[in-house]
């Protein structure tokens, strides 16, 4: 006889569809931004950031989300990741999952997706946006308002990759030098969290930096067709 | 194995289909016709017995029925409309079967016992007036084959006469586990019999302890005049199965049926009802064994997200096809019902991401 294994219980309530926008994006930080940015556009009422288990089950998590419950009444979808080494890649790689689930991406938001049976405008973002390639910390430390504490950061980075050169090392440091550029600048902030989703929370990017346009205006045009669409109910 | 099933214009569905596995789940809002499912596929294995109607209402509650055919007949179809026919297709290997079940008013093939003077009584004494009803249905079973059985059912002074004019037993044997019914101790007594019989009475005692790891062994008891499954749980005496717990006596009954009706279809309201959190996923494991074992198929409606989560994660490591699908009926803004399938996969990423499936 054997003492049964204890269950796994949800430790939260389950995620909802409770939005005729939804964005997909690929983890807790993606989240807390684009939140964030959702809350200042004045659109908490219509679109609603969801995260994935990342790119890499975007497709299960994609069949997931248009069998969960309240998916009728979903009328628009942003898909968002990171460009990373290669935005054209990267962007043909989501365009990919996207068609292998019988969807295929809006020419623009306002034209409906014509293969999917779901009637819904369906979107792509790459970060960091306009077809460059890099991640959502290197669009974050474009938006970041205290440059003077962003020059220390990159002195400091640069100080780091001298010090790992004279030492002969072939291998990069820090490892991830986009993350700790990111890092370094978070640490010099008073109160301020070191995560890009928990800073967003402190108020700590520029939502209205320039650099975030294509992304802002990609979001009103998703809220607008939402919005329109909700009427019509 | 039943791979779908389809109802048309039966009790809450206009026209739905839903696709089945081994074990299929099936969740949805309140009133959008889970329980319908289940009596409709009960209604398909039970079409040869003539109580096929009245057994179905008194599950519901239903104490005193009215001989009349809104009230006897109504609640099968739908919206209580009986001029449209009811109909529930089964597939099976890509082959449709089809049970239809039609309402006519009409005095052919009535007939009733005319009452004479009994001897000794006066030829002046009244007549007694024979009342003659015209309400009828006609159960239609045919597959592949073409039609394999009719029965008409229709109303009499005396009660329900179910004339059958041909007949067909279904091959597959099917069980009903309602959420508040508890099923009958000689009943489930004897279904453990046959086990006993053919030497797999141990399977029940190792499924029942995923939920109380002290049961040893279970065996029948002759309690006055009734046999009661009793269990060994180690105390110096046996106790009867039912005095344990909610949980066990409801896992008794589901793993019984399932092991008692090979390459049937046990169908169970409410699954997750009388089990705690902690034990729901080797529950499953138990009934995963069973299902595997006994080539019997289970559809169960639940509300709860730990028993689909339990259901998916225990089922998932069993090896072999996936056993297991989710099925939600969803009401649309229109009214329309919807039947969404959610694939195993699909069910691994929502316990992952904590997504609501139900």
């Amino acid at each position: 006889m054997t003492t049964p294994p204890p269950a796994r219980r949800p430790e939260h309530s389950p995620v909802q569809l409770t939005r005729p926008g939804v964005i997909l994006c690929e983890g807790r930080d993606d989240e807390l931004f684009l939140q964030q940015l959702v809350r200042r556009l004045g659109l908490g009422e219509t679109l609603q950031v969801i995260k994935t288990n990342g790119k890499d089950n975007l497709r299960r998590d994609l069949a997931l989300l248009r069998a969960a419950p309240q998916w009728s009444e979903v009328r628009g979808l942003l898909i968002t990741r990171d460009a990373d080494e290669d935005h054209r890649a990267a962007s043909q790689s989501l365009l990919n999952t996207i068609a292998a689930c019988g969807l295929k991406v809006s020419a623009s938001l306002h034209v409906p997706s014509d293969v999917s049976s779901d009637s819904i405008w369906l979107g792509t973002y790459v970060f960091p946006g306009e077809s460059r390639s890099g991640t959502l910390e290197d669009l974050c430390l474009e938006i970041a308002p205290n440059s003077s504490v962003l020059k220390c950061a990159d002195r400091y980075m640069e100080c780091l990759r001298s010090i790992v050169s004279g030492e002969g090392r072939r291998s990069s440091c820090p490892a991830q030098p986009r993350k700790a550029r990111l890092l370094a600048y978070l640490s010099a902030l008073p109160g301020v969290p070191n995560s890009i989703g928990r800073a967003a929370e402190q108020n700590a990017w520029d939502l209205e930096h320039p650099a975030l346009r294509e992304l802002r205006e990609l979001l009103l045009e998703l809220g607008s067709v939402c919005t329109y669409q909700l009427g019509e109910h | 194995m039943f791979q779908s099933v389809r109802f048309q214009h039966f009790k809450r569905f206009d026209d739905l289909e839903i696709p089945l596995s081994p074990i299929t789940l099936i969740g949805g809002k309140n009133n959008v016709g889970k329980s319908s499912v289940l009596e409709g596929l009960f209604l398909f294995a039970d079409r040869s017995n003539p109580n096929l109607f009245v057994r179905q209402l008194t599950w519901r509650g239903l104490s005193a029925i009215p001989l009349e055919p809104q009230a006897f007949w109504g609640p099968f179809f739908r919206n209580y409309q009986l001029d449209t026919p009811l109909s529930i297709v089964v597939k099976e290997e890509g082959i449709p079967s089809v049970l239809e079940i039609s309402y006519s008013e009409q005095l052919e093939g009535t007939a009733v016992d005319i009452t004479f003077p009994s001897p000794g009584q006066s030829a002046n004494s009244p007549v007694v007036e024979q009342v003659m009803f015209p309400y009828a249905v006609r159960i239609q079973y045919s597959s592949g084959e073409g039609l394999v059985q009719t029965a008409t059912q229709r109303f009499t002074t005396s009660g329900v006469q179910h004339r059958v004019e041909r007949f067909d037993r279904p091959a597959r044997g099917a069980a009903y586990i309602g959420s508040k019914m508890r099923v009958d101790a000689a009943e489930e007594a004897e279904r453990f019999g046959k086990l006993d019989v053919e030497g797999r009475q141990d399977f029940i005692a190792q499924g029942l302890r995923a939920i109380d790891p002290r049961v040893a062994s279970v065996s029948t008891i002759v309690l006055g005049d009734r046999p009661v499954l009793h269990a060994d749980v180690g105390i110096g005496r046996k106790i009867p199965v039912m005095l344990l717990g909610d949980g066990t006596s409801r896992l008794l009954s589901i793993l019984l049926a399932l092991e008692s009706t090979p390459g049937g279809i046990v169908l169970v309201d409410e699954i997750e009802k009388g089990f705690h959190y902690s034990v729901v996923e080797e529950v499953w494991r138990a009934i995963g064994a069973a299902v595997a074992r006994s080539g019997c198929q289970l559809v169960a409606t639940t509300h709860s997200i730990e028993c689909l989560h339990a259901a998916t994660v225990a089922l998932d490591q069993q090896a072999g096809a996936p056993l297991l699908s989710y099925t939600r009926l969803e009401e649309r803004r229109d009214r329309s019902l919807h039947a969404v399938q959610a694939s195993v996969e699909s069910l691994l990423g929502a316990v992952e991401l904590n997504w609501e499936m139900r």
